[in-house]
């Protein structure tokens, strides 16, 4: 497909990959310790290892895969309350496929629809709002979840439904901003990345312009990326250097995608419909402040949380997790004792376990015998 | 594959809909949030063409260089 195909052509991945070896042996610390950069996005760790991207790398790049699931990073305490709502009599709970597995401290999304929950996957909000025009008599409760690329399409979505009065259908927002979560890593006091990979589709509504701060104030590389190997490769390359020549910029990768002004238009519609929420719970890196966003006031009639009665309990992960020590690369997936033990894709007790996109599952699925077989 | 697709993040008053019509653009749960930028595509791929160009030279040199080396020992 075009734009697609060009940007997985072999022979200018092997000339990016000579160019990072090039660079790397240009790189004095690189000679003491391996370099890490962080790919922010669960889409970029869903590239790396879909295309074998860590074993083509030089042995001194080590990538570190960031806390850019929104399905990993969703506490149970949520799942619980999305349960608890869809089992209500005459709800319909829609929801994208991916969050259909993720553990509650009781069940997930899966296990309530086998007990009889009428809960719908859906491809878009919109599909969620067409459900609720065909059943006027039914509560139709959209699960709203993701970064800055989705967060547009709910508010979209909500602006649809005030301007055709539907009054059956609400949201329950679990949507999460990227900035301060970004800070909150960069303030971890056991922090351990030298560059970051940007996010290309958060960036694509966001721009450029709110990562300024990274290389301003925390000195740190970054290049917002595309998601086919010849970009993550081309943006590793752009990262070492300006680490080789000692800046630390934010630059774009994916210009055919991401206007470093970003999506003026999906950028409004958020604006109109959400705020943020003081604090908001992750699984794995515990609350982070002005993370989350709920609705406005204006739209308190859309909102699930306060349509309905929640049981809005925090739920402790597992003890045995160590989810938040892998998001901050502090160790490897296959260095937590639970990891394709207690802990696969198929049962999963940890967030980075539950999506394609979580750098547990991808280690499972795609590297995991083989790290642990190198580490051996 | 026809779904519908809404482009209200694509469209502005200097960019109406009809404009978008042949256009590549990128579809995200069902919502069009970028239209593809034919410029900045070609841009990316050029560089990366001529790295590749640039080391197949260098290479070219490198062996040269060992041939003459030979043919002057």
């Amino acid at each position: 497909m075009k734009y697609i195909d060009e940007f997985r052509d072999r022979e200018k991945a092997a000339a990016l990959i000579k160019e990072i070896e090039a660079l790397v042996a240009e790189i004095p610390m690189a000679k003491e310790r391996p370099i890490h950069i962080m790919e922010v996005c669960g889409g970029h760790t869903h590239s790396i290892f879909r295309y074998g991207i860590e074993g083509m790398l030089p042995k001194e790049i080590e990538l570190v895969h960031g806390p850019g699931c929104p399905v990993c990073v969703l506490p149970m305490g949520r799942v619980d309350d999305c349960v608890a709502i869809a089992e209500r009599p005459g709800v319909i709970f829609t929801t994208f496929g991916d969050a259909m597995r993720v553990p509650g401290s009781k069940k997930s999304l899966m296990q309530a629809k086998a007990d009889g929950a009428d809960i719908r996957m859906v491809y878009s909000p919109m599909d969620a709002l067409e459900i609720a025009r065909k059943n006027p008599e039914r509560e139709v409760v959209f699960f709203g979840l993701g970064f800055e690329t989705t967060m547009p399409s709910t508010a979209l979505t909500v602006l649809q439904a005030e301007r055709e009065g539907i009054a059956n259908f609400s949201v329950f927002c679990n949507h999460i901003t990227i900035v301060p979560t970004l800070k909150a890593i960069l303030e971890s006091p056991d922090l351990n990345i030298d560059a970051f990979i940007g996010p290309g589709h958060v960036s694509m509504v966001i721009g450029t312009a709110p990562y300024e701060f990274i290389a301003s104030f925390y000195k740190k590389p970054m290049v917002v990326s595309g998601f086919e190997p010849l970009d993550v490769l081309q943006s590793i390359w752009m990262v070492l250097k300006q680490i080789k020549d000692g800046r630390a910029e934010i630059e774009n990768q994916y210009a055919r995608v991401v206007p470093d002004a970003g999506n003026s238009a999906a950028q409004d519609a958020v604006e109109k419909v959400y705020e943020l929420r003081d604090f908001f719970e992750w699984r794995g890196l515990g609350s982070i402040d002005h993370s989350g966003v709920k609705l406005r006031a204006a739209y308190a009639r859309y909102d699930a949380e306060l349509k309905f009665a929640l049981p809005n309990l925090q739920v402790a992960d597992p003890a045995a997790c160590q989810c938040g020590a892998v998001l901050k690369g502090v160790i490897k997936p296959w260095q937590c004792a639970l990891f394709g033990t207690a802990c696969t894709p198929e049962t999963p007790l940890g967030a980075l376990m539950v999506s394609s996109e979580g750098s547990c599952a991808a280690y499972y699925q795609y590297g995991g015998i083989k790290a642990q077989a190198g580490a051996a | 594959m026809k779904r519908q697709v809404n482009i209200a993040c694509i469209v502005s008053d200097d960019r109406p809909a009809e404009s978008c019509v042949g256009d590549w653009v990128l579809v995200h749960v069902g919502f069009a949030m970028s239209r593809i930028d034919e410029k900045e595509a070609a841009e990316t791929l050029k560089i990366l063409t001529e790295l590749g160009e640039a080391q197949a030279e260098i290479e070219a040199m490198r062996l040269s260089a060992t041939e003459v080396g030979r043919a002057a020992s």
